[in-house]
């Protein structure tokens, strides 16, 4: 292979450059599937589905207005946050898990610098978003979890898009103008939720799946 | 001719640019990543990798992960300086 034209060169050092140093391998089909899950989930609970548990039924609206029987409001407060949890969780084990199988197909391992680079990216504005989160549960400010949450993760998308496929940006930006919606219409969070975590998880990760899972 | 003169020779293969490339932008990168970003067979690769560390563009580090070994491949403070001088070659002769 000899030089051709200067031109062909640039291209070429900007392509592996790209290439090398950004982090794809998260799959198409765990982004959806993670997607379904936090579908499912919110639904659950914002369709006041299974809580026959607590024999008085309450809806997300009365649960963030703190209208209701104070123990019945807390045993759906801890379920809220254990179903959230474990979406968080199985997710999070689902991304990792198909991530090293699909690193480990081409050879490249898991923990190079491009995928720490996402992590860190991701994580600042995600953890930073899950602390102001307790402090608003601290305060009782229910409310404003689930808006705060889809924002918080939507500066997280946006700040490791750099070093993982661009599209995240536009996922993220999607996710930040939900929060911002859903934290004006107080008591629409799970609603937008749905919406943000789910639907577009699912879009986003059927569009990875076509675009680069299937080469 | 402008631009020519600052062009190095190392770089003259498209194996060399394109090594050279993920080197700059990443930090100990292992024979295999190197092998499928570029497409390459084992041989073809080797024979590429050794011409830049002869030259001290590169520097190599051998180590065991548990039993299997790992090769990674960093670039030098001459390889980076070579590297740049030769892409502002390339941009020079695409100003013109």
């Amino acid at each position: 292979m000899k030089n051709s034209k200067p031109e062909n060169d640039i291209g070429l050092i900007k392509d592996l450059m790209e290439r090398s140093s950004k982090f794809s391998n998260i799959s198409g089909i765990a982004v959806l599937f993670t997607g379904f899950l936090a579908l499912i989930g919110a639904s659950f609970i914002y369709f006041d589905i299974g809580f026959s548990v607590s024999e008085v039924h309450i809806s997300y609206n009365q649960l963030i207005s703190q209208n209701g029987k104070p123990d019945v409001l807390n045993l759906k407060l801890k379920l809220l946050i254990s179903i959230a949890s474990l979406i968080l969780i199985a997710s999070l084990i689902t991304l990792y898990f198909t991530a090293r199988n699909k690193s480990g197909k081409e050879g490249i391992a898991l923990f190079n610098s491009s995928f720490s680079r996402t992590l860190k990216s991701l994580f600042t504005p995600l953890l930073s978003g899950g602390v102001f989160c307790l402090f608003l549960l601290h305060h009782q400010m229910y409310g404003l979890v689930a808006p705060a949450t889809l924002i918080f993760y939507g500066l997280g998308l946006i700040s490791c898009s750099k070093f993982s496929y661009y599209e995240l940006e536009f996922l993220g930006y999607l996710e930040l103008v939900l929060g911002f919606i859903a934290s004006y219409f107080m008591g629409t969070g799970l609603l937008f939720w749905i919406i943000g975590f789910g639907i577009g998880h699912i879009l986003f990760g059927y569009y990875i799946h076509i675009k680069y899972d299937k080469k | 001719m402008e631009g020519f003169d600052l062009l190095n020779k190392a770089f003259d293969s498209r194996v060399r640019l394109g090594l050279m490339s993920i080197l700059i932008v990443n930090q100990w990168v292992s024979y295999k990543e190197i092998k499928n970003l570029l497409d390459l067979t084992d041989g073809n690769l080797a024979s590429h990798i050794q011409a830049l560390e002869k030259n001290n563009f590169i520097e190599i580090k051998k180590q065991f992960i548990g039993k299997k070994p790992l090769t990674t491949y960093r670039v030098t403070k001459i390889g980076e300086n070579a590297f740049k001088q030769h892409i502002s070659g390339l941009e020079k002769l695409i100003n013109k």
